[in-house]
């Protein structure tokens, strides 16, 4: 289906960008910046456009796929139609056998993704206008958060990888740019490039994949997602593609692009830039960091599962690396005491879910996990904004306490999404937590489920940590600080309010054990469905559920009270206010060290020798070379060239040397 | 028509600047920027004429030869988006070089229009002996800019850069005397009574001479060609010229040199190396594969531990230029489109950085990057551009560099094993190394010396002769076809066709 709406999309926040950045400009010069009530329009009313147009879009799609459905049962056909809306825009480049053209596809997939990247994000960008009101620089922080916002719409929405691609690395830029926004601060800069940067490895090896991938596919195959998944749903091309030459060639372009998703959602290898980006403002954390941009990994998966359903070994190496990442990530939030690192840590581990799950072939449930986290995560994030913006800017949980009675409808929040993320029953995080354990058990083997069940454990030990050290525990602010804490402003609060609630009920759209509840998996069959149905098999698991369910719930229980036991009877003064030992440290620079040791300083050592020991010889050499030509010049000069310059003599009478050689050669020729 | 016109315009304007007053140098200024965009209204239409050739005039003949020096212009689209490039930076280096050019106005106004002439003329010549003149003539007011209006060291950078451009030059006039002398009475062995071919050194007939060449020959021919524009370029180990040139000359001639200058050493092979020689390129691309590789990571480590910024930025051009070298040699219609599209892209870029780095440094009166930062606060207009065209330059997706890289990337990849793409690839992690760094050090962070007593930012005027610079480059970026179509259908029947090339052919079939 043709729909000629999609590009407004993410014109809408582009829009905003624009006329917010223009404002900034404008008003960099003036005595107080620019006027904050139009920068508050632009901000939140371009999202709220695409909300909206999202909104219809998705409604007019669902209707249109239940009316596809109905009339394919009354026929008795099964569906696997895949229905979207499409607008193909123009070529892009092309060159050779080379032509990507430049569209947008709309699809439930996409729709899923838009809908919470559009919604979360005019809230976020709603919550800026308090967090950052006393900020000078308020209207470029909307303009860049708009300019986010576009980016992830282009990433979502493009018909193709190389659309993606711009979203991709666009909303790299902008994350830079949000990380480093306070950027007198040499950290915050420093924290900014190390996300680009490492980000860059990552789309390096995206881009490397893309060229793989399209060595299989062959040039006459349009480079879009609805052209990838016919070429994979091929039962000719997937013989083609399941050994020899071509098996190696699809095992490399998937590998790489999945490089390409440890960069972006801050997976083993490249997970060090994450942890570091929460020097940005905390709505950057909570939009960009934690709901929408680090989840473009997964999104990618489940964006081409044809492909990746095609190549088991690499799906194994996503959920050996998702599991990992999740075990080593939530060890390392334990030991943290910056309330948004724990929060970063734990965002790490969540997206090692959901790659496990991906890697078990579960794209659907890691993708139920995206949307489920981008709730809990994203209150999690804006409590402990509202927390830090309470208190002056203090991030140190050691200097917390006993919030719970002084900042209620911001515990009520957090309370919402700490109940979601450990798993209780009921919270959002419970239903998409249950399935991956489930999946990881049926299809993931013993060892991957006991890493995850103990990773939950933890989860629950270092959240409820978490909770413990800024609301429930004693205060151990200072009286200053304690004096001026404040509830948030309404433009803080109302967002609070919408994704708490979200984050107890966002998981009722595929509460699996409840009939019925399962629009999310119904909504994406046609997409992940043949695939995950490839990789699972025909014949029917049936899972111990009760005991799963046991060992779920029992997890999050027992992590809870391992940590009040831990942190709650007096003990907490001991444990909780000593610095980091140097065990954790190291434990949590691990793989700061590794880039370290592995690229960055034999890079810096060969640029270094290089720059001070090769180029100065080149140098010299040229400079011998100068005096040597001086020396013939001085003797030319003896011999009554002295007035010439020393180039234009020297130059010139080559010049006559060879041309009377030439005239010579010429007449010995004839 | 105005083939003549692209070169007479700015001769013209040179002439019209000289005439113009010494004493007011405002007048002076305003003068050449009304000729500088006379000339860029001359030469836009180049874009949409095609394929032109005008009608070869004999200007005069070589004594005691007899090979006639012929005044014969040809444009397909690369020239014409050379030209219109020069033209477009030209605008732009008046306006940002206004502050440093100070009293001496006129004299930079003139010698900036005449680089543009020569430049003009070296790419819309279609004569090798006329292609030769221009190309030796640039060296003239590029010699002078760094002479009259360069920094403490600009005797020395002059110097070293006309050794070098010598050095690379003066074998390639013995290849064209060599070649003036057998054109006559090689022309007349083969084809008895070929009277148009007579003599001539016009690139067309040159390829029917350099077939009937006896190999050895051709490949010292080729070789001494190639090393002209190697030095041009430069290539690393031919480098050692480039820094001090672009960072002790005037930042003005930085941007030329950079961003025209050092693209006709590419345009040199596309359009006259690769045609003429195709059997030696196919042979020898291997090497330059790898040399241009190599020059990728040589231009991006010595980059990386730069502490002047004009010095980072020419380092950075090295390894940009470096990938466009390795891509040419791969001979895909992709390498030819991705470099002719990096010829604009980096030309747009690189000249808007180095003018930028220009003002910088007049206003910090250093060019050390730990004596900046915080520049994005104090002249917020300032920082934006500069942030912009340094993202431009790392290739991000919606500017033309990222069309250019991918399509240059891509054809290694096809052609090439995959350690060279992989290590031709890392350019895309070490640019963004450098140049953020750059922009860090510059913009952000805390003002390293006294904070300035009054605003400074750029003027209107220095703003908006950046601004077309920085649209074309996002136009291109979505939309490079314009630009891509030129390489397409003229230069591929000058380039070798996979069916003469049996060693091209079979490398890629056992991909």
């Amino acid at each position: 289906m043709n729909s000629s709406l999609l590009w407004l999309l993410p014109a809408f926040p582009l829009a905003g960008f624009l006329l917010n950045g223009l404002l900034s400009l404008a008003g960099s010069r003036t005595a107080h910046g620019p006027n904050k009530g139009l920068v508050g329009v632009f901000g939140v009313l371009f999202p709220l456009l695409s909300f909206v147009l999202t909104a219809v879009l998705f409604l007019r799609l669902s209707q249109d796929v239940s009316a596809l459905r109905s009339a394919n049962a009354a026929l008795g056909l099964g569906s696997s139609e895949v229905l979207r809306f499409v607008q193909p825009l123009w070529n892009w480049f092309s060159a050779g056998e080379t032509s990507i053209g430049f569209g947008f596809a709309f699809d439930s997939l996409t729709g899923i993704m838009l809908l919470f990247i559009t919604g979360i994000g005019t809230l976020i960008h709603l919550y800026s206008l308090g967090y950052m009101a006393h900020d000078r620089g308020h209207a470029r922080f909307m303009a860049y958060l708009s300019l986010f916002l576009a980016n992830m719409i282009v990433l979502v929405l493009g018909d193709g990888p190389l659309v993606t691609f711009l979203g991709w690395e666009g909303v790299g830029l902008c994350s830079y740019l949000l990380i480093g926004f306070w950027h007198e601060d040499v950290d915050n800069g420093k924290a900014a490039n190390k996300a680009f940067l490492v980000n860059r490895v990552g789309d390096l090896g995206f881009l490397l994949g893309l060229f793989f991938l399209w060595q299989i596919l062959g040039p006459s195959t349009p480079f879009t997602y609805e052209a990838i998944g016919q070429w994979f749903r091929n039962p000719e091309n997937l013989a083609l593609v399941s050994s020899g030459n071509a098996a190696l060639l699809l095992s490399a372009a998937t590998l790489l692009l999945f490089v390409g998703c440890t960069g972006k959602s801050a997976q083993i290898p490249l997970l060090t830039w994450l942890p570091d980006a929460m020097a940005g403002p905390t709505p950057v954390s909570a939009l960009i960091h934690a709901a929408t941009m680090v989840t473009s990994g997964v999104f990618l998966l489940a964006r081409m599962p044809d492909v990746f359903a095609a190549a088991p070994g690499t799906l194994h190496v996503i959920a050996i690396v998702g599991a990992a990442t999740a075990f080593w990530a939530a060890i390392t939030g334990f030991v943290q005491t910056d309330i948004k690192k724990v929060l970063a840590y734990s965002t790490v581990s969540q997206l090692g879910f959901m790659f496990l799950a991906a890697g078990v072939g579960a794209f659907d449930v890691g993708l139920f996990h995206v949307f489920t986290h981008a709730f809990f995560k994203a209150v999690l994030f804006l409590g402990a904004g509202s927390v830090i913006h309470a208190l002056g800017g203090e991030q140190d949980m050691r200097r917390m306490g006993g919030l719970a009675k002084k900042l209620p409808l911001t515990f009520a929040a957090m309370f919402a999404g700490w109940f979601a993320i450990t798993g209780l029953p009921g919270g959002a995080g419970f239903w998409s937590k249950d399935l991956i354990l489930e999946k990881v058990w049926v299809h993931g083997g013993p060892v991957l489920y006991s890493v995850a069940l103990l990773t939950a454990v933890i989860t629950a030990v270092y959240m409820t940590r978490l909770m413990i050290l800024v609301f429930w525990s004693p205060s151990r602010m200072d009286h200053e600080v304690e004096h001026h804490v404040h509830e948030a402003p309404w433009s803080m609060a109302l967002p609070l309010v919408i994704l708490g609630i979200g984050s107890l009920v966002a998981g009722f759209a595929w509460a699996s054990l409840i009939p019925g509840l399962d629009c999310f998996a119904t909504t994406l069959a046609p997409i992940v469905g043949p695939a995950q149905i490839r990789l699972a098999g025909t014949e029917a698991h049936h899972p111990p559920l009760a005991l799963l369910l046991t060992l779920g719930i029992g997890a999050a229980v027992g992590g809870i009270v391992l940590s009040f036991a831990l942190f709650r009877s007096g003990a907490y003064k001991e444990r909780s206010t000593a610095p980091m030992s140097r065990g954790a440290r190291i434990w949590t620079l691990l793989f700061d060290h590794i880039h370290a040791g592995l690229a960055i300083w034999p890079v810096r050592i060969v640029s270094w020798v290089l720059d001070k020991v090769l180029n100065p010889l080149l140098l010299g050499l040229v400079r011998l070379v100068g005096y040597l030509v001086e020396v013939v010049g001085w003797l030319f000069r003896a011999l009554q060239f002295a007035r010439l310059r020393l180039n234009l003599g020297l130059s010139v009478t080559g010049m006559l040397l060879i041309f009377l050689c030439f005239l010579l050669v010429k007449d010995l020729l004839k | 028509m105005n083939l003549h016109l692209a070169i007479a315009a700015p001769l013209l304007a040179a002439v019209l600047a000289v005439f113009s007053s010494g004493r007011d140098a405002s007048q002076a200024f305003r003068n050449a920027l009304l000729l500088a965009l006379g000339v860029l209204g001359i030469s836009a239409p180049l874009l949409g004429a095609g394929v032109v050739a005008n009608q070869p005039l004999t200007w005069f003949t070589l004594p005691a030869i007899g090979t006639p020096l012929r005044w014969a212009l040809a444009s397909d689209g690369v020239s014409a988006w050379i030209v219109v490039l020069a033209a477009l930076i030209v605008p732009a280096t008046l306006v940002l070089g206004r502050r440093m050019a100070g009293e001496r106005m006129r004299e930079f106004a003139a010698l900036v229009f005449l680089m543009q002439a020569f430049m003009a003329g070296a790419v819309l010549a279609s004569d090798l002996l006329l292609f030769y003149a221009f190309f030796e003539a640039m060296l003239l007011p590029a010699t002078l800019l760094i002479a009259l209006f360069g920094g403490r060291d600009r005797r020395r950078a002059a110097t070293l850069f006309v050794v070098f451009s010598l050095i690379g030059s003066v074998p390639m006039f013995v290849a064209i005397w060599w070649l003036a002398t057998l054109a006559p009475l090689q022309v007349f062995q083969m084809t008895q009574g070929a009277v148009q071919l007579q003599g001539s050194l016009a690139f067309a007939d040159l390829k029917i001479l350099l077939e009937h060449l006896d190999p050895v020959s051709r490949g010292w021919l080729f070789t001494a060609f190639a090393l002209a524009f190697l030095v041009k370029l430069p290539v690393a180990g031919l480098h050692v010229w480039q820094a001090d040139a672009y960072a002790e000359g005037p930042a003005a001639s930085s941007a030329l040199l950079t961003g025209v200058m050092a693209k006709i050493g590419l345009y040199g092979f596309l359009r006259i190396l690769i045609p003429l020689f195709p059997m030696e390129a196919a042979r020898f691309a291997p090497v330059f594969v790898v040399l241009g590789v190599v020059t990728i990571m040589v231009g991006a480590l010595l980059a990386l531990q730069q502490t002047e910024i004009r010095r980072l930025l020419a380092f950075s051009s090295l390894s940009h230029l470096g990938l466009g070298l390795a891509a040419l040699f791969t001979f895909r219609p992709e390498a030819q489109a991705g470099v002719v599209l990096l010829i604009v892209a980096h030309g747009l870029s690189a000249s808007a950085l180095f003018l930028l780095a220009g003002i910088a440094e007049r206003w910090t009166d250093s060019n050390h990057v730990d004596d900046f930062g915080a520049m994005a606060r104090q002249s917020p207009v300032f920082a934006v551009l500069f942030a912009m065209f340094a993202l431009a330059s790392v290739g991000l997706p919606g500017t033309a560099g990222f069309v250019a890289e991918f399509l240059m990337i891509l054809a290694l990849f096809k052609t090439q094993p995959l350690l060279l793409t992989v290590i031709a690839g890392t350019t895309v992690i070490l640019s963004a190394a450098y140049t953020l760094r750059l922009v860090q050090k510059l913009l952000y962070g805390k003002a390293a010396l006294a904070e300035p007593k009054e605003r400074r930012d750029l003027a209107l005027s220095e703003g908006l002769a950046l601004v077309p610079l920085l649209v074309l480059l996002v136009v291109l970026g979505f939309y490079p076809a314009p630009v891509l179509s030129a390489a397409r259908p003229d230069l591929l029947q000058r380039l070798p066709s996979t069916q003469t090339l049996p060693e091209v052919a079979s490398h890629a079939a056992g991909r």
